[in-house]
């Protein structure tokens, strides 16, 4: 396979805010190709609305691939874009939100070197950032930290759903549909558990941000959100939890 | 000379400006020192205002804002934190606490770290509270440094000029949240979740029991028949027990050995209440029962209300089911009325412990019979072992004796068994149990009635001396008082109320269906008084009956059937989805 990494941005509804997006993304592109890196960029549209479309057609995003999807559904579209994909590698990026310029390439970096070390790995920017609507910043946390602990995954994810992996990690363990009405939500906070369970090592890339947009989000909204938990996985439960993250492939 | 950061030379210059009219070294030894500590970046990035003010020196005033000081000086400490856990440093000799911590309590190892609880959450990291905040302290200033001056930073100033709405997020490098300390309910969670865990000793369970309470007194109870039934089908060490809502111990012989109870109701004091039912939740999910049983747990019945859907997703839900009670304005409240028809839909089934509950259940709800198949009734067994009292020796020149026994509250009816006194001065009443009630709630005892106090159980009272055993309660399920005195042969005489009349049969009882009438009570307790010989042969009949009603093995099948997944059930399962 000859791409090293492949950039998925998914939209729906997003149009001019996916400006400074696109063009933190073009920019980290760049940089990852000036360390001789290659590239495939993709730009996902899941069942987008008339005004999406419109904006995703302008010709000063042609040097992106152009796919149309009807999954209604984060975790589907990744699950449908992956198989498609070139890369060894594949980051994704919402449409609202940014990365820093040297994510990509440093990203790259520690998933090779923890290939080289026999570690499969999946990366996780070293720091969030919520701008915009709330500010607020925090650590990603190193499975091999000694702030780690695997009862915190009860209650939080350690790592927002911007990650970079191994297109083998996503075609190993897709993500799983949202169930919203009964209560199940937070597919990549699963994907997390499972990856460390089956044995991936997620690795944080020092000096890399996501940073994430937040925007007006309904009352209604937060509180079915906050109503929902992950689904009861055998990894979780209390005679294995202490050993999440510490299998080998 | 000034400095350059990624913050940019305008937020540079003004960090200059204000440095340059701070107060000189040398004039003011506590200044001096706490000079070598402030931050003068970190905390202009705090007050922001400050950096257009020309004439305030921010280390002056943050010192003479003493303890209602609200932003920090340095990264690593919180003045809010500080008088937390140290709250007499407020108003200690310094000008303010932060001088206090400089100069004796950093040393003595006293915390002032701003992130939430790391004494609580140090012992699930492996590590003791001293070594977590120094490992906090670390990660905090490394990464500062690196915002300021190093790839970090460069990286976040570059975003801010594609997004310049990213530069107003500078202001929170000044409080990075560092998982898993993310925030006081996040760490009292996982806090609390490994302690129950480490209770639990790490294993899983077939059975979960959520109870209130571990109610000390009064047998076995429910939650005890069930574990007892279920110990000769599995491990007693595969059920576990979860008090929710009050701590406690329960009596050493309510359980078989073996079963593992966890005082999760300790574990969660003080916590905010979604908190708490999310953890619970998360609990429950984590021991892959086959059975989760709510009997009255408050806290569980919140956290269905909450998580109810996503729970049934993964668990058989059982809700345990006792009496709604009448309130002193007479209306009734309790579990079955507020909590059926909310998780009917969620669970597995409900357990009641009399048919009357249940067919009130069923009449109320109006249920088909394919919802009211999901009704079950467990009928507690009774102690073949407990013997027959034998009856007092006759005796023309003895006053005949009436037991009664409960907890002194409303729902006794404390009332009725004294004017039932009043009715009979030739007779005798000695009443057990404890007030929650007032005299004047109850009025004043008749002479003829001994206030016996407290007790533990009914075998400790003199029952040899029991003549009847009177019952006076206005509402019950089955009351295992009944079952336990039913068992010995002394005669009863009770209020036919709720599922009473399971126990109570006209035939070898003497039921009182006009609960408010004390003469009712009267004659029947003077029907047994007159022939001693032929009541006692008749309450023989009621223990022949609830020895062949209510077996232990019949009892042990019913509650394994139903909550103990079996193989066949599985595949069942497994095929329908």
């Amino acid at each position: 396979m000859s791409t090293d990494l492949t950039v998925i941005v998914t939209a729906h509804d997003e149009t001019a805010v996916c400006g400074p997006t696109m063009r933190a993304a073009d920019l980290a592109v760049e940089a990852a190709r000036g360390r001789g890196l290659t590239v495939q960029t993709v730009i996902g549209l899941d069942a987008p609305t008339e005004a999406t479309s419109t904006y995703f057609r302008q010709p000063h995003f042609d040097h992106w691939e152009r796919r149309v999807l009807h999954e209604r559904e984060l975790g589907r579209v990744r699950n449908a874009l992956v198989p498609e994909c070139d890369g060894r590698y594949i980051a994704f990026l919402d449409a609202d939100d940014l990365f820093s310029e040297n994510w990509l390439a440093e990203g790259v970096v520690a998933l090779d070197a923890a290939a080289e070390r026999g570690e499969h790995a999946i990366a996780h920017p070293e720091l969030n950032v919520v701008f915009d609507g709330a500010k607020t910043m925090w650590l990603n946390i190193d499975q091999s930290s000694r702030l780690f602990t695997p009862h915190y995954l009860y209650f939080r994810h350690y790592y927002d759903s911007l990650c970079m992996a191994p297109r083998e990690a996503h075609l190993e363990i897709p993500y799983v549909t949202r169930d919203v009405p009964n209560g199940l939500s937070y597919q990549d906070f699963q994907f997390t558990i499972e990856s460390l369970a089956a044995g991936w090592r997620h690795v944080v890339v020092t000096d890399t941000i996501i940073f994430k947009r937040r925007r007006d989000v309904s009352l209604v909204t937060e509180s079915n959100i906050r109503k929902s938990l992950v689904r009861a996985l055998p990894a979780m439960a209390i005679d294995r939890v202490r050993d999440l993250g510490s299998t080998r492939r | 000379m000034q400095e350059r950061t990624n913050l940019g030379p305008i937020m540079d210059a003004a960090v200059a400006r204000t440095k340059a009219r701070m107060q000189p070294q040398g004039i003011d030894a506590d200044y001096d020192l706490a000079y070598e500590h402030f931050d003068v970046t970190h905390f202009l990035l705090q007050a922001r205002a400050l950096l257009s003010n020309d004439r305030v020196d921010p280390l002056r005033l943050y010192l003479r804002n003493g303890a209602e000081a609200t932003l920090s000086p340095e990264i690593n400490f919180s003045m809010q934190a500080y008088l937390a856990r140290y709250p007499e440093k407020a108003g200690g000799p310094e000008q303010s606490p932060y001088l206090e911590w400089l100069k004796r309590g950093q040393a003595a190892g006293e915390i002032a770290d701003p992130a939430p609880g790391p004494e609580k959450m140090a012992p699930v990291l492996g590590m003791d509270a001293a070594a977590l905040v120094e490992l906090l302290a670390a990660t905090r200033s490394g990464l500062q440094e690196r915002l300021r001056t190093g790839t970090l930073g460069e990286m976040f100033a570059r975003a801010a000029e594609v997004e310049p709405l990213i530069g107003d997020a500078w202001t929170e490098t000044t409080r990075p949240t560092i998982p898993p300390l993310f925030s006081v309910n996040t760490v009292d969670q996982v806090a609390a979740m490994h302690a129950c865990q480490r209770a639990a000793g790490f294993g899983t369970a077939r059975v979960v029991l959520v109870a209130t309470e571990p109610r000390w007194g009064g047998g076995r109870r429910v939650e005890g028949h069930i574990a007892h039934a279920l110990s000769s089908h599995l491990d007693p060490h595969d059920i576990v027990v979860i008090y929710t809502d009050k701590s406690g111990t329960a009596p050493p012989d309510r359980f078989p050995t073996g079963v593992r109870e966890i005082d999760l109701a300790g574990e969660v004091d003080g916590m905010d209440p979604l908190a708490a039912q999310r953890m619970l939740v998360e609990l429950i999910r984590s021991f892959h029962a086959d059975a989760v049983v709510n009997i009255n747990s408050g806290l569980l019945y919140d956290g269905m209300t909450t998580y109810g859907k996503a729970l049934a997703a993964s668990e058989r839900l059982f809700l345990l089911l006792l009496c709604n009670e009448q309130l002193a304005m007479g209306n009734w409240l309790g579990r079955p009325l507020r909590y059926f028809y909310r998780c009917f839909d969620l669970v597995e089934g409900v357990i009641t412990d009399s048919a009357w509950l249940e067919n009130w259940l069923q009449d109320r709800h109006q249920l088909g019979a394919e919802q009211a198949a999901r009704i079950h009734v467990f009928r507690a067994p009774v102690d073949p072992r407990v013997p027959v009292v034998s009856p007092p020796t006759p005796d023309p020149s003895r006053r005949p004796q009436i037991f009664w026994a409960g907890r002194w509250d409303r729902q006794k009816r404390i009332d009725i068994a004294f004017e039932v006194a009043r009715r009979m001065p030739d007779v005798d009443f000695r009443m057990w149990g404890e007030s929650v009630l007032t005299r004047g709630h109850v009025g004043e005892a008749p002479d003829n009635v001994s206030l016996e106090g407290a007790y533990a159980h009914i075998c400790d009272l003199e029952l040899s001396q029991a003549d009847v055993w009177l019952y006076t309660s206005a509402w019950d399920g089955v009351p295992s008082q009944l079952l336990e005195v039913g068992m010995t042969g002394i005669p009863i005489v009770g209020s036919l109320v709720g599922g009473t009349g399971e126990v109570l049969g006209e035939d070898d009882a003497w039921p009182v269906a006009d609960l408010e009438n004390p003469e009712a009570y009267e004659r029947a307790i003077r029907d047994v008084l007159a022939d001693q010989t032929r009541a006692r042969r008749r309450s023989q009949a009621l223990r022949d009956r609830l020895l062949r009603e209510r077996t232990e093995a019949a009892y042990s099948e019913h509650v394994a059937g139903l909550l103990l997944r079996s193989a066949e059930r599985e595949e069942k399962e497994g095929e329908a989805g």
